[in-house]
């Protein structure tokens, strides 16, 4: 039987401690930031003319009756050292200081998601597998099984870490974080992390021109997230029924819709991926679009993106006629696209004439 | 244990490269795969390992259809000459990957296949010139221990120590009777003292295939002088020619029987002489309309 295990192990272990480094780096990153916190914190008996000033302040105040919180001392601790802020309904905390969603390891996910579906496919490791006697279904989960675990642990071990470090060298009451906060940020990591990968290989998967995977890859991201952010203003003004938009770093209101739909997006991109792993006969694995029955959803898709991106907003919501006018040039750019070969055909024999 | 096409046909970029295609091959035997570039040699053995998936017909090895039963392609190797993944990793890092890919790699045979041909472990198979990297593939295929192997163009540009290295090592294998050999090369000197049968390969599909010896037997070369500048009714009619050059003539009669014999000697030529039949005068008699066409 065709050991698989070992086949992922060998052939992975590299980008595997790639993973590695980059959680290291993020841990780094939040850690020196939330360190430059703490120092200060504990630095503070030593700022006494900011603390004379201060008292000077509430005592004027007080006398002239200004009653407000933000004139203690404990006020001023909390607006300057507290790690987390909540905000009205807002499931997931504000930092402050401490760690919320970690984009530099998404983002560092994503980009290892498409590395390894873009190298296997242009290196010829995926012919090799190809060859071997096993189903490519079981390959494709063989990659998944050794990639999903790794990437989800770390998802969580580094704000794992970073909150238990906090909890051991920080006052609990200027962390401000529930049971119930942290679960969420956990919880938002670790799925925005796992859809990440998944996304990116299936990006990887799908394109076989490495400039335009790049290209594409690249800009997908701060589409996606203008997409929501526009999105969710769409439907407050549908519905009335959320607050702010919300984006994919601070999801705010949408935090459920954003969980929601990434871990849709997640289970959509793992079965999408096995299917087309398994039916991408090889020799288009260069091609623009390795899977050309795909072209026409990627075009709406694409179209649908463009819309929520560039229609024209007012205090109303979307235009109608600009929502109309990008689905035409979606449509548009489609066509060409489908029938470029003879577009370009008949532009080469017009040159060739002239 | 027996390879079976059946009716494979594969469209690519447009062009249909395979078209209802049908051979069998099994362990104990050497199969050469010839025809003109472009002919579909390299995409067959592609779409044999399931590389390429094909858009009709199937695989099958001892009945089991490929498509539905894997793990039957474990009895088949094919290492693609220009699509290794392997070109920057040393030689024992490539030998990890065989070994977990097949279930019955040998080690130690690789090991020692390698140090035969003073090839270290520790060299990279990108460091090597072409024909060490051919007999590394071929001691990847042989370590692999699969009973059938395909070997697409395995004399290509190589000297003449590594090709009978590789020559040896073929039929060394085939002479137990437990491994086969599916070849595509140009090179038809090679290949006519080592396959059992030829494939001829031409429009997609598998236009003649011929048993050498059997061949030799029934067909003869020959060259022919006549008094005038006419061709005989029964030279072009029972016999294909090769070349003309002057009044010289050689042609390949495939049933070269004593009724051919009489009719040429009816013709009473200046010259009748036997030539040996080569499988490079097959291959010009089966592909002399394409040359002519093209």
């Amino acid at each position: 039987m065709v050991d698989d295990r070992k086949l992922m192990r060998i052939r992975y272990r590299n980008l595997l401690i790639l993973l590695v480094l980059a959680a290291g780096l993020t841990l780094a990153i939040f850690g020196a930031n939330y360190a430059q916190r703490a120092h200060s914190y504990a630095a503070r008996p030593t700022q006494t003319e900011f603390l004379s000033s201060q008292k000077r302040l509430v005592r004027q105040e007080r006398k002239e009756g200004d009653t407000e919180e933000k004139l203690t001392y404990s006020a001023f601790l909390r607006d300057s050292y507290q790690l987390y802020f909540n905000y009205g309904q807002d499931p997931l905390p504000a930092e402050n200081g401490g760690i919320t969603v970690n984009l530099y390891f998404i983002l560092a996910v994503y980009a290892v998601g498409i590395l390894v579906a873009a190298m296997d496919g242009l290196s010829g490791f995926d012919r090799f597998l190809a060859g071997l006697g096993t189903a490519r279904r079981k390959l494709y989960w063989a990659k998944m099984r050794f990639f999903l675990p790794v990437v989800a642990g770390l998802s969580v071990a580094v704000p794992g870490v970073l909150v238990a470090t906090y909890y051991l060298t920080y006052p609990a009451r200027l962390i401000n974080l529930d049971g119930q906060s942290l679960a969420l940020i956990l919880l938002y990591n670790l799925v925005m992390t796992v859809a990440a990968f998944l996304i990116g290989h299936l990006l990887g998967q799908l394109i076989g021109k490495p400039l335009v995977l790049a290209v594409v890859a690249v800009l997908l991201v701060p589409t996606l997230n203008n997409s929501l952010e526009r999105a969710t203003l769409i439907w407050r003004f549908l519905t009335a029924g959320l607050g702010t938009g919300g984006s994919l770093f601070t999801p705010g209101l949408t935090y459920w819709w954003v969980v929601a739909a990434a871990a849709g997006l997640a289970i959509g991109a793992a079965l999408l991926g096995m299917s087309l792993y398994a039916r991408i006969s090889l020799e288009r694995r260069r091609a623009l679009l390795t899977a050309p029955a795909l072209r026409w959803p990627l075009i709406a898709l694409a179209t649908a993106l463009m819309i929520l991106n560039f229609g024209k907003m007012t205090s109303r919501g979307m235009t109608v006629d600009s929502a109309i006018l990008l689905a035409l040039i979606g449509l548009g750019l489609g066509l060409v696209w489908q029938f470029w070969p003879v577009l370009a055909t008949a532009v080469r024999g017009m040159e060739h004439v002239n | 244990m027996k390879l079976t096409a059946q009716h494979l046909a594969k469209t690519i970029a447009g062009k249909q490269v395979l078209s209802q295609l049908d051979f069998t091959w099994q362990t104990g035997e050497i199969v050469g795969l010839v025809g003109r570039n472009g002919a579909g040699k390299t995409t067959l053995m592609r779409t044999l390992v399931d590389q390429y998936h094909a858009d009709h017909g199937q695989v099958a090895i001892d009945g089991r259809n490929l498509a539905e039963a894997p793990q039957a392609r474990q009895n088949l190797i094919y290492i693609d000459p220009t699509e290794v993944f392997f070109t920057r990793m040393n030689l024992a890092k490539i030998a990890q990957y065989y070994a977990a890919g097949y279930p019955h790699f040998d080690q130690n045979r690789y090991r020692s296949l390698l140090a035969a041909n003073d090839l270290p472990l520790t060299k990279r198979y990108g460091e090597l010139s072409k024909g060490y990297q051919a007999l590394v593939v071929m001691a990847l295929n042989l370590a692999s221990a699969v009973p059938l192997i395909l070997l697409d163009e395995p004399f290509d540009g190589l000297d003449l120590f590594i090709r009978e290295t590789i020559v040896k090592a073929v039929i060394e294998e085939v002479a137990a009777g437990e491994r086969g050999f599916l070849i595509a090369s140009h090179d038809l000197a090679e290949l006519d003292g080592l396959a059992d049968r030829v494939l001829f390969l031409k429009r997609g599909t598998i236009s003649r295939a011929v048993a050498l010896e059997q061949v030799r037997s029934e067909a003869a070369k020959l060259q022919l002088v006549f008094a005038t500048n006419q061709i005989p009714a029964v030279v072009r009619d029972r016999g294909q020619i090769l070349n003309i050059q002057g009044r010289v003539i050689t042609a390949l009669f495939p049933a070269y029987t004593s009724v051919v014999k009489a009719a040429l000697t009816a013709a009473q030529p200046v010259l009748m002489e036997v030539l040996p039949l080569s499988l490079s005068d097959l291959f010009r008699s089966e592909y002399a309309g394409e040359v002519r066409h093209g």
